[in-house]
């Protein structure tokens, strides 16, 4: 893995190694050139997924994040060699009120389900996609639940009562050391 | 049925009526999800449910008799559950299994599950369990037939409300 | 006028009469055929439409969508080990091995190291839960072709293994087994104190041994019974031939790639699971025909048993569970981690922000790559040929849609 990266890190300047995850930090301009140099010069031909994260400051599901962030998408694919255990994450951030990114059609075949669930969940146009419609959601269905201002109905009208810690059994209160709930 | 209607069946003639529907029940599956392995595995040799009497597999909903819903409903099936469900001719019944089906289950919070398949369709016997282990929807066949036995057909022709299709 | 009365029996005249021909202008349509979302299979709710015409099918677009149930959304409104228990139901026929990655996952993240017994233990659960998703396959593929008694075959010798998980575990296929630093410590017959914790129960080796030995003889005679039979051999042998570049452009991971010819598993790579104590073949196909993937998963059977009877005589005595907090918060961090599922390859990417749950969790599954390649393969295939070349790639729905 420490000779992978130091080739990575030889040709693409922010590139990070962290809890064994190589990730390649690059310009949205660049997409396309950077996937077809990993294909070709690295052999990373296996095409394992791509997706989104919503950055955002003000979240109605689950926390908000603890230091404050731009609100920007991020987008991030996943590649991988099927000879050897060599894995790369590529990623990039676009801007929420124009997200528009190229596709990766033309250098991978398989981009083609995944970018079109990445659209319908978080309303991110893929230019020069064939054919760019919903593949999960029925007809009809308006909103991009993916987004971090979608909300959750049913946690609106009753929201949870917390995490409720389990009563222990009445033998138990000699040994607490190990937690087993 | 008209001699039903109005003057009701006797108590001998309805009883072995009743018993002989409840004991040939062939079942339309609507195994959408996990409890589907858990019907399959009712149906192999080690839970045996034909010697209840209830065969699978009919090979179109007209001609079934009860139907299982098994696994979660979202709201993108539930035109085709309430659809198949008006196709089966009477009299019919639901079995609604597991907790997904019950009232929406571990997905209560999610936006794209119906909460509940009560919400489209009558149900007679719900079976609990996440999956409910293969005795568990034994009882709950055994708890219909039971009710199939103890039925009155004079009752039960008076309160259809659905036109079949 | 030229009469001459041709004797049609005569074989001097077959060879003429078969070379007219009659060429006479017919205009078709292809037809539109719903193959519709219910239909009696294991794969579930999955909707085909497609243009044939006659029995050749043209074009294949599938809908899906039908189980989605939002995994990610609801993976940001829960704490990890409440995530623990939503994450077995994705491929809800190996229901084991879909927390073993999301489990190591947060381990790495808060660097915590697994005592070697669990990890023996959790070994050992993968690769039963892989046996028993090989068998339903196999059963319910055979149905598909046609035969319909070796379901009930498949179904019997399941039962046994399902059998072995529930007395370890308490569940059959939806186990909850893993806790963040190894797994739960069983209760055994009486209070639980530190001195009574009896973690696998008594007879488990004795049970297991005498199963594993049942599951390689199935295996052979599924080789004989299926495999031998002409029928099958003609209905899956040269039908939907899969090249190793499409697959690798596509995502395609698991048996179907093995299938391919590409000698490729992610046991060799995983390092949270002790894989390389012990030996194990990988059993790689020729032609990436239907015959070969059917072929591949049975073989796996075999080299799964093998590894859990190298495996529970080589189990390593210790505790069950690293020392863990009582509020488990992982600190912050990204990383992904891969497993080799009965299906595929299955990958959780957690961002983590410590806190209680995740910030976003995204879940890549083998199937939905799998599915992916339908289109392509099916064009100009049979109407036949198309069920059998669905079952042979054995996807199931919640992995699909999630």
């Amino acid at each position: 893995m420490e000779e992978f990266f130091n080739k990575i890190k030889e040709n693409f300047k922010d590139a990070t190694l962290e809890f064994e995850t190589i990730n390649i930090q690059i310009d949205s301009t660049d997409w396309i050139e950077v996937h077809k140099k990993l294909r070709d010069e690295f052999n990373l031909k296996f095409f394992s997924w791509l997706s989104a994260i919503d950055w955002d400051n003000e979240v109605s599901v689950g926390e908000a994040p603890k230091e404050s962030v731009s609100p920007s998408f991020e987008i991030i694919t996943c590649l991988s060699d099927l000879a050897n255990t060599n894995l790369v994450t590529v990623s990039t951030s676009i801007s929420k009120s124009e997200p528009n990114i190229n596709s990766l059609i033309e250098v991978y075949d398989g981009a083609n389900w995944h970018e079109r669930e990445a659209y319908e969940m978080f309303g991110i146009n893929f230019e020069n996609h064939p054919n760019l419609e919903k593949l999960y959601l029925p007809d009809g269905y308006e909103g991009n639940p993916m987004l971090k201002s979608f909300e959750l109905i049913s946690r609106e009208v009753k929201p949870w009562p917390g995490e409720v810690d389990v009563e222990g059994m009445p033998e138990e209160s000699e040994s607490d050391e190990s937690s087993d709930g | 049925m008209g001699v039903v209607d109005k003057f009701g069946l006797p108590k001998p003639i309805s009883s072995v009526f009743n018993w002989a529907r409840s004991y040939s029940l062939w079942y339309f599956q609507f195994g959408l999800a996990c409890c589907a392995i858990e019907v399959m595995a009712v149906s192999g040799p080690r839970h045996d449910f034909m010697r209840l009497g209830i065969i699978p597999l009919p090979a179109s909903p007209r001609q079934a008799d009860f139907m299982i819903v098994a696994g979660t409903v979202t709201d993108k099936m539930a035109p085709s559950v309430k659809r198949l469900y008006d196709q089966m001719p009477e009299p019919k019944y639901v079995i609604s299994m597991g907790s997904c089906s019950n009232s929406g289950g571990p997905y209560w919070d999610s936006y794209s599950v119906t909460k509940g398949v009560d919400q489209l369709i009558p149900v007679d016997v719900y079976v609990p369990g996440c999956p409910p282990r293969p005795e568990a929807l034994q009882e709950g066949i055994i708890l219909l037939q039971k009710k199939i036995r103890g039925e009155d057909m004079k009752e039960k022709w008076l309160e259809v409300q659905t036109e079949p299709i | 006028m030229n009469h001459r009365m041709v004797n049609a029996l005569d074989p001097q005249n077959m060879n003429r009469f078969s070379e007219a021909s009659v060429s006479v202008e017919i205009e078709t349509e292809d037809m539109t055929l719903n193959i519709g979302p219910q239909h009696p299979s294991t794969h579930g709710v999955l909707r085909l439409v497609a243009k044939v015409d006659g029995e050749k099918v043209h074009d294949v677009k599938p809908v899906l969508g039908y189980m989605h149930r939002g995994y990610e959304k609801l993976a940001e409104v829960r704490s990890y080990p409440q995530i623990t228990t939503l994450v077995n139901r994705i491929d809800w026929v190996a229901g084991f091995s879909n927390e073993i990655p999301f489990i190591a996952g947060a381990e790495r993240l808060m660097e915590i190291d697994v005592p070697e017994r669990a990890k023996h233990i959790r070994l050992i659960l993968t690769e039963m839960a892989r046996i028993s998703s090989h068998f339903v396959f196999n059963g319910a593929y055979a149905l598909e072709v046609g035969a319909l008694t070796p379901i009930f075959y498949a179904m019997e010798d399941r039962e046994r293994v399902l059998d072995l998980i529930e007395s370890v575990t308490g569940g059959r296929f939806h186990p909850n087994f893993n806790r963040i630093g190894g797994v739960k410590p069983a209760a055994g017959a009486g209070p639980t104190s530190k001195k009574n914790i009896q973690d696998l129960p008594a007879g488990f080796y004795r049970d297991t041994k005498v199963a594993m030995e049942k599951v390689i003889q199935a295996a052979d005679q599924f080789q004989n019974l299926i495999g031998g039979n002409e029928v099958f051999k003609k209905r899956t042998k040269n039908v939907g031939v899969l090249t190793a570049e499409t697959a690798e452009a596509y995502g395609v991971s698991g048996p179907i790639l093995r299938a391919s010819g590409v000698k490729s598993d992610l046991r060799t790579q995983t390092d949270y699971l002790p894989y390389d104590q012990f030996d194990y073949d990988i059993p790689v196909g020729e032609n990436g025909d239907c015959y070969d993937r059917w072929d591949v998963r049975v073989k796996e059977m075999v080299e799964s048993a093998k590894i859990v009877l190298q495996a529970i005589d080589s189990m390593p005595s210790g505790p069950l569970q690293a020392k863990v907090p009582k509020v488990i918060k992982v600190p912050q961090g990204r990383t992904y981690v891969r497993a080799e599922n009965p299906k595929g390859e299955m990958g959780y990417y957690i961002v983590s922000d410590g806190g209680l749950g995740p910030y976003r969790l995204k879940v890549r599954t083998a199937s939905f790559s799998n599915v992916s390649i339908l289109p392509i393969m099916l064009e100009g295939a049979l109407l036949p040929d198309l069920i059998a070349i669905m079952g042979s790639l054995d996807f199931v729905l919640g992995d699909v849609d999630r």
